[in-house]
């Protein structure tokens, strides 16, 4: 336990000093892009946010498999954890990416194809989370949510192929040719991305927690009703 | 700076502090009724 709480305070120390280094990195490191001016600085989190948002659901559809292939409540938890801790990253890169849009295209959102599937995906893990703790048997809540997070998940390869298969506006940093960026630019975002995958892994060992305690709590007001029996 | 990047910071750095402070404040909760149901135990 000691040794878990000291994993914990050290991961929560060097995620907050990466922050800054990314924060610094951003402001002071990335060369002002040409076209857009100081508005691109957004980019850098913001990609780094959405990849986050995505590992997130990743991790919530391989939960949700190991669910139910093992009933092991670990997975269950795993799954629905990092979907919570998805969510607040895919909502961060909505509302940063119309902060983005309305100097960059003249307006806070249009219905093209990558905007209207990460809308529909940020409903659908919404649900997800509120759903969850809305059916009676955790058995079958845990179950449903399982199967709810495998489904779901189908949101975030069509999000990534929106902008390759469709015409759309959003611009496209990575592909095939490799990234349209100076390397200052790229070092910026590799950072940024690493800090945010470090802060995802510190929330959610502390989702995580929770949920253990919340088990342990049930399981001792189920002790608790069974002996006033 | 423009404003829209400076509110754009404000969020990527309040958001994440704000779920930690959201996890560790549920967690509390539920760790003092863990504490609670403890010590309303008999001893055995």
């Amino acid at each position: 336990m000691r040794k878990k709480s000291l994993v914990d305070s050290m991961l929560i120390v060097l995620s907050v000093t990466v922050f800054f280094v990314a924060l610094g990195m951003v402001f002071f490191y990335a060369p002002r892009e040409a076209t857009m001016g100081e508005v691109q600085r957004i980019f850098y989190f913001h990609v780094a946010s959405a990849w986050v948002g995505f590992f997130g659901f990743f991790v919530t559809f391989v939960g949700g498999i190991g669910y139910l292939a093992t009933n092991n409540r670990r997975w269950g938890i795993l799954a629905f954890s990092s979907a919570e801790v998805g969510l607040v990253y895919i909502s961060m890169t909505l509302v940063t990416g119309m902060l983005w849009a309305k100097p960059a295209w003249g307006t806070y959102w249009t219905w093209e194809p990558r905007l209207t599937i990460s809308a529909v995906q940020w409903l659908l893990y919404v649900a997800y989370v509120m759903l969850r703790g809305s059916v009676l048997s955790p058995e079958r809540e845990a179950r449903f949510a399982a199967v709810y997070g495998i489904a779901a998940f189908v949101t975030v390869p069509l999000s990534w192929f929106a902008i390759r298969w469709w015409r759309t506006i959003h611009p496209q940093v990575v592909s095939s040719e490799g990234m349209a960026l100076a390397p200052k630019m790229i070092h910026t975002l590799l950072v940024s991305i690493a800090t945010f995958t470090l802060v995802y892994v510190v929330l959610l060992r502390q989702r995580i927690a929770l949920e253990h305690a919340r088990d342990r709590l049930a399981a001792l007001r189920l002790r608790d009703e069974t002996s006033t029996l | 700076m423009p404003i829209y990047v400076i509110v754009a910071y404000i969020i990527f750095c309040l958001t994440p502090l704000g779920l930690a402070f959201s996890i560790a404040a549920r967690r509390r909760k539920v760790e003092r009724e863990i504490a609670a149901f403890t010590a309303s135990e008999p001893d055995c």
